[in-house]
C-alpha cells in the first residue's frame, strides 16, 4: 500500500469528537447543571436555529475540503508513479 | 510484494494492530457503558408518579427519572432563592419535589410533560438534580391557536 | 448530465426550503422559533438511518458478488453516514436545550442512535485499519449491526418511555394530523432536499471512490511489474 494514511483528516475529525464525547460520559451532570441560563425571548430560539443551520454548513464545507485534499493527495499520488515510471524506461 | 513500502511495511503493521486493537477497546468499552447506563438503573427511562411510590426498586438515595404534569399553582419558591418546591401528578397520586437551580420557562407550560432526574430522601420528597421538560406530543401552529380562542 | 440535474436540483430545493423554514412556515405554540429546527434534524435523521441500511445492503451484496462496484457504495454511504448521524446528535442536542432544558439525557431513541454513531465510527476503522478481504468482512458486520439499529432508533419513541414524541410522520405513526398542513408541508420539502442532496453526495463520492480504487489498482500494477 502507499504510504499515505487513507481518510488521515477524517480520522482526527471522529478523535475529536469521540474526545467531547467522552468528556460527557465522565462529566454528564457537571455540563448540565453548569450551564443554566435560560431566556423566554423569541430571539433566543432564532439563536438555536441559526445555530443549528451553522452547524450543517460547517460540516459540508469540511466534507468538501477533505475530498479536496484526497484529491490533492491522489496527484501526489500519480505524480510519484509517473516519475518511478520514467525511471524504470 | 510492493517494492516502494517494504522498508516500512513491519512498522505499519505494528502501528496498525495497536490501532485496531485501541479502537476496538474504546468501542466495546463505550458499547458496554452505554447498555450498562440504559439498563442498569432502570427498564424504563422514567417512572409515573404512581410507579414511583409503588415500585420497591426506586428505593431512596438511587438515581431515578420520574415524569408528570405540574400540578397548577403548586409551585413555591422564595424570593431571590434558587430553591423551588413544587408537586407534579400523573392524574392519580401526587408527588412532592423540590429543585435547587435554573427552571427552563417551558415548565410552566401547561402542555409540558416534566421529567424530573433525582432521588427521593427519606422523608419521601423528591430531590430533583435535572429538570428536563418533555416535548409535546403534537406541533399546534401559533394562529391556530389563537383563532381558537376567540371561537 | 445526471450530476448536474441532481446539484442544481438540491441547491434549488435548498434554497426553497430555506424560505420555507425561515419566512413561511407557522410558529409552534409552546416550542416557539426553536420547534423549526425540527424540519433539519428529522430529515437528518432520516438520511443518517437510511444510509447505514445502504452500507449493510452493498456490503452484503458485495460479499456474494465479489464486485468492487458494491463495495464502493458501502463504503461511499459510511462516510456520508458518519457525517449525517454526526449532525443528527449535534443539531439533536442544540434543539434539546431550548425544547427540554438539557443538551443531552440517557433517553432510549439518543442512546441508541449514539450506537448508530459509534457503529459509522467502527465500520470506518475497521475498513481504514484493515484493508483486503478480511477486513471487509467485518466491516460488513458491523454495518449490519447498524441495519438492526436503525429501525430500532425509529421505534425507540414507540416501544420505549422516551422524551422524544411518538412518531409524527410515516406509516406507523400513530396519530392523524399530528401537523398543521404548512408544517407538513414544510416536512415533507425538507425530507425531499435532504434526500435529493444525499443521492447527489452518493453519486459524486461513488465515482470519486472509482478512481481511488483504479488508481489502487495503477499502483498494485506497477509495483509488481516493473
Amino acid at each position: 500500500m502507499f504510504p499515505l494514511i487513507y481518510n488521515n483528516f477524517l480520522f482526527r475529525l471522529v478523535a475529536f469528537f469521540s474526545v467531547l464525547l467522552g468528556l460527557y460520559i465522565l462529566f454528564p451532570f457537571q455540563i448540565v447543571s453548569a450551564d443554566g441560563h435560560s431566556s423566554n425571548d423569541t430571539n433566543s430560539g432564532l439563536n438555536y436555529l441559526f445555530a443549528v443551520f451553522f452547524v450543517i454548513w460547517i460540516f459540508f464545507f469540511g466534507y468538501i475540503f477533505f475530498l479536496t485534499r484526497r484529491i490533492k493527495e491522489m496527484k501526489k499520488e500519480v505524480d510519484f508513479l509517473k516519475e518511478e515510471l520514467d525511471k524504470k524506461e | 510484494m510492493e517494492p516502494f513500502t517494504d522498508t516500512q511495511q513491519p512498522h505499519f503493521l505494528n502501528r496498525n494492530k495497536i490501532r485496531i486493537f485501541l479502537a476496538s477497546i474504546v468501542l466495546i468499552g463505550a458499547l458496554i457503558y452505554f447498555a450498562v447506563i440504559t439498563f442498569q438503573s432502570a427498564m424504563v427511562y422514567y417512572y409515573t408518579v404512581s410507579e414511583i411510590q409503588e415500585e420497591p426498586a426506586t428505593l431512596p438515595g438511587r438515581m431515578v427519572r420520574v415524569s408528570g404534569k405540574l400540578v397548577p399553582d403548586s409551585f413555591n419558591r422564595d424570593q431571590g432563592s434558587t430553591l423551588a418546591f413544587f408537586e407534579l401528578t400523573d392524574g392519580e397520586n401526587v408527588l412532592i419535589a423540590q429543585h435547587d437551580g435554573i427552571i427552563p420557562d417551558l415548565f410552566f407550560n401547561e402542555h409540558s410533560e416534566i421529567i424530573l432526574e433525582g432521588s427521593h430522601d427519606p422523608s419521601d420528597r423528591f430531590i430533583s438534580h435535572n429538570v428536563i421538560v418533555k416535548c409535546p406530543s403534537k406541533y399546534v401552529a401559533m394562529e391556530e391557536e389563537s383563532k381558537l380562542d376567540t371561537q | 448530465m445526471i450530476r448536474s440535474a441532481l446539484f442544481l436540483l438540491s441547491f434549488v430545493s435548498t434554497l426553497v426550503l430555506i424560505y420555507l423554514i425561515f419566512m413561511w412556515v407557522p410558529t409552534e405554540r409552546t416550542l416557539g422559533i426553536s420547534q423549526r429546527i425540527f424540519y433539519v434534524h428529522v430529515p437528518i435523521g432520516w438520511v443518517g438511518m437510511v444510509s447505514i441500511v445502504v452500507v449493510g445492503v452493498a456490503s452484503v451484496v458485495h460479499l456474494i458478488t465479489r464486485n468492487n462496484f458494491w463495495d464502493a457504495i458501502a463504503y461511499s454511504a459510511a462516510e456520508l453516514g458518519i457525517i449525517f448521524a454526526t449532525l443528527i446528535l449535534l443539531t439533536g442536542a442544540i434543539w434539546a436545550k431550548p425544547a427540554w432544558g438539557v443538551w443531552w439525557t440517557w433517553d432510549p431513541k439518543l442512546t441508541t442512535t449514539l450506537i448508530l454513531w459509534f457503529i459509522y465510527v467502527g465500520y470506518l476503522m475497521v475498513r481504514t485499519f484493515s484493508q483486503g478481504p478480511t477486513g471487509r468482512m467485518y466491516a460488513s458486520a458491523v454495518a449490519l449491526l447498524g441495519a438492526i439499529d436503525a429501525p430500532i432508533i425509529y421505534l425507540a419513541s414507540v416501544w420505549w418511555r422516551s422524551a422524544h414524541p411518538p412518531l409524527n410522520i410515516g406509516p406507523l405513526a400513530e396519530q392523524e394530523m399530528s401537523l398543521d398542513s404548512r408544517m407538513l408541508i414544510t416536512l415533507f420539502v425538507a425530507i425531499v432536499t435532504f434526500t435529493v442532496f444525499y443521492i447527489y453526495l452518493m453519486v459524486e463520492r461513488f465515482n470519486f471512490r472509482r478512481v481511488e480504487d483504479k488508481l489502487d489498482e495503477v499502483h498494485q500494477y506497477v509495483s509488481v511489474n516493473l
